[in-house]
């Protein structure tokens, strides 16, 4: 039940970063989760406590109370800026890539992926190729596109950014988990949009240096 | 009173104008909504179908989408209640410019009936938001009927906009001072701004998609030098706060209807009043917020997630005063206030923190162009505007009409109306948590049974408006005199002549000694009276 249900949920991050993100994105959901609480309570209990029960009742004169209007401007203005605040160092995190990465140029077509590896090896979703990256290293992809505007979205990631032509957009990753997690075009880009995925596989840097051999063999 | 084809057509009568908006822009909200019933039987299936291709599923999202926001929210919300209330309301006769005003209507009608030509003439395919190069590529005169009616619907804004701000400056009864103006007059004032300073950005960035379709110009041409994201940048300057001039009025409604209900003044008028003027100004600081992964250095999203917090301030202030307006009071659950209580606080709270996950810049990269997007701004737009635009109609109905529905099946209506509404929009949150991007036209197979639940509930939301115009219609036909004033406690001035009002609105211009918000029992009254 508990795994039918986990599917409707954030699939397990397979990054540190991801993990970061996911952290804020729960301290997001406790601090709004409190507040729907606090706001969707008072408006049951008010619908229910004062629902007029004489044709008569008028309700009390109360025009304001400006203690209680300060209070409710500046906590939520205290919170909701503290939460932005606290986003920043994790923003910088993600923008900023590690030394030693494994540049991977990332292409995006109408109607599938490109991968340009820094040996050579190029890889198109569109030929039934799947990309494959080694667990434990830093692989930056640098992200752009010939046609119109894709998104490059690994929901695993939790990290995103459009293939914009003429930008070259780009995000890193660390995996830690083996296995295949997929890639999926999230920018409008046309009739195909919906099945432009594609899944990345994370290999042990042994088999990732052993599938790029063989990748490159292939082409030579 | 004027009657015959003639009357309507040539009016000028803020009124009248005020009706042919609603109607024409309820029967473009059946357009949106058969479109939007139509790509929801197809998400059925997490497959391809039969019966629908790829090509019309696009068609139809982008047509609900720039019918919903262009043609149903934003001109029931400004055209149909801004001109039936805001003179009226300010104790004038008509609008500052009324045959500007029957212009701005029929400007309206001409855009949407531009837009609606396309289901004949081939559809737009890139959603309302038609980003480039992909919509200078698009082949075919969908998108080209897209941009002329976007830019004959954005002249009517304008116009509708500059005379909204004129009339409300000019056009106020003697003792109507800024603050004695109904808070729905305040919310459209702020709204009035945003359409005029607003609307020129979505001209040009729909101007310089024209010439790059056609005259060779390369502005979103990056093999040339130009930039794509230029687009997103002038799009999202006005459509970010084309998100207000669709959520204030609303609120306005709301702050109009509350009072009345709970029997009690409205708590904190100057806050809700100002807390829109904010919201409109911040409202332009915001908009690269729609952009955290569009391509900009991820750090430069830091500015606008900081904006984007502190702009959901003023909102929250607007349900804090209207939790306490509904403190102490003697609430009377009639349609409308179901609608604003239940439906827009309720909802729109939701709509309101979902926004906070995509504010910050880290968890948007997750997020942004999923699902929980479709569920955040739904919410918004959706159990916030549209549930405060129906509750409008509810509460002014007896008023532009003269005639009282049935009350009971109003509140059937309200009651399936919000089911479906939350069936629909609450399983697109876990969704897009799941990864699934929008605007697919196949999905995962395993998040088929959240598809089928969204599916299901806008069936139900169908049902639920059928039921509405049921219930008016019948009220049309067979209801009961409404009389001036069927809630007793609205005191604003709409509801101290006939109903409907006659043709300019006060035989005598009204004076005014105090705010609309003084509500109490009639002995109290007399009881002053006597004392003084």
């Amino acid at each position: 039940m508990s795994h039918f249900l986990m599917q409707f949920w954030l699939h397990p991050a397979i990054t540190h970063l991801a993990g970061r993100i996911d952290a804020l994105f729960y301290e997001i959901l406790v601090i709004t989760g409190i507040m729907f609480i606090i706001v969707e309570t008072l408006l049951v209990v008010f619908v229910i406590r004062y629902r007029r029960r004489s044709p008569d009742a008028y309700g009390q004169p109360i025009h304001g109370n400006t203690p209680l209007e300060i209070i409710w401007t500046l906590v939520p203005a205290i919170i909701f800026v503290w939460i932005g605040v606290n986003s920043v160092q994790l923003v910088y995190a993600i923008q900023t890539p590690p030394a030693n990465t494994i540049h991977v140029e990332v292409i995006g077509h109408q109607w599938y992926w490109q991968f340009k590896y820094p040996n050579g090896v190029d890889i198109s979703s569109n030929t039934g190729q799947i990309p494959h990256f080694p667990e434990g290293e830093n692989v930056l992809f640098q992200i752009t596109s010939v046609d119109v505007i894709h998104g490059f979205y690994v929901p695993r990631l939790r990290l995103q950014q459009d293939a914009v032509p003429g930008h070259l957009t780009q995000l890193w990753m660390n995996a830690d988990t083996l296995g295949q997690f997929m890639i999926r075009c999230d920018q409008y880009c046309g009739v195909a949009h919906g099945e432009m995925f594609v899944p990345m596989q994370i290999d042990t840097p042994t088999a990732y240096q052993v599938w790029l051999n063989q990748q490159a063999n292939k082409s030579a | 009173m004027r009657t015959g084809w003639k009357s309507w057509v040539f009016t000028v009568d803020h009124k009248r104008i005020g009706i042919m908006y609603a109607i024409t822009s309820i029967v473009f909200l059946c357009v949106g909504g058969a479109s939007a019933g139509l790509f929801r039987t197809k998400l059925l299936s997490p497959n391809p179908v039969p019966w629908m291709s790829a090509q019309t599923f696009n068609d139809l999202f982008t047509m609900h989408g720039t019918v919903m926001v262009f043609l149903w929210i934003i001109p029931i919300l400004t055209g149909a209640f801004g001109n039936y209330l805001i003179p009226i309301m300010i104790g004038a006769r008509d609008m500052a410019f009324p045959r500007m005003n029957a212009l701005a209507y029929w400007l309206f009608l001409l855009g949407g009936l531009v837009l609606m030509s396309s289901f004949f003439f081939g559809m737009p395919d890139d959603g309302w938001t038609g980003y480039p190069p992909y919509s200078v590529l698009a082949q075919g005169p969908g998108l080209d009927l897209w941009i002329m009616s976007l830019h004959i619907l954005g002249l009517a804004s304008v116009l509708g906009g500059i005379n909204f701000v004129v009339t409300i400056i000019t056009m106020r009864a003697p003792g109507m001072t800024y603050n004695r103006m109904p808070l729905f007059v305040w919310s459209s004032f702020a709204t009035a701004f945003l359409q005029i300073f607003g609307t020129p950005a979505l001209s040009g960035a729909v101007t310089t998609l024209l010439l790059d379709r056609h005259f060779g110009t390369v502005f979103y041409n990056a093999s040339q030098g130009g930039d794509p994201m230029l687009y997103e940048h002038l799009f999202w300057f006005y459509s970010h706060p084309a998100v207000y001039i669709i959520i204030l009025p609303a609120m306005g409604i709301v702050s109009e209807i509350l009072p009345v209900f709970a029997r009690k003044p409205i708590f904190g008028y100057k806050a809700i009043a100002y807390s829109s003027m904010a919201i409109a100004f911040l409202g332009f600081f915001v908009w690269a917020h729609h952009m955290f992964t569009a391509g900009m250095t991820v750090s430069t999203g830091i500015p606008f997630m900081v904006s984007s917090m502190i702009i959901a301030v003023p909102s929250s202030i607007k349900i804090f005063n209207w939790l306490a307006t509904l403190f102490r009071g003697q609430v009377k659950y009639t349609t409308p206030m179901l609608f604003c209580t239940l439906g827009f606080i309720g909802m729109f709270t939701i709509g309101g923190l979902s926004g906070i996950f995509l504010a910050a810049v880290p968890v948007d990269l997750d997020l942004h162009d999923t699902y929980f997007v479709v569920a955040h701004f739904h919410y918004v737009v959706f159990g916030g505007s549209m549930m405060g635009a129906l509750g409008g109609l509810y509460y002014w109905f007896p008023k532009a009409t003269g005639k009282m529905y049935n009350e009971t099946f109003g509140k059937v209506v309200f009651w399936t109306y919000f089911i479906g509404g939350n069936l629909t929009f609450m399983p697109m949150h876990f969704d897009g948590l799941a990864g699934m991007p929008r605007r697919v036209y196949v999905y995962p197979a395993a998040l088929q049974p959240l598809n089928e639940i969204s599916t299901i509930g806008a069936y139900v939301t169908g049902v639920s408006l059928i039921l509405m115009f049921i219930n008016f219609g019948h009220a049309l036909v067979k209801g009961e005199a409404a009389g001036d004033n069927p809630w007793v406690d609205a005191k604003t001035l709409e509801w101290t002549v006939s109903s409907p009002p006659p043709e300019h609105n006060f035989e005598e211009i009204p004076v005014v000694t105090d705010y609309p918000y003084v509500i109490e029992p009639p002995a109290a009254k007399l009881r002053q009276q006597v004392a003084h």
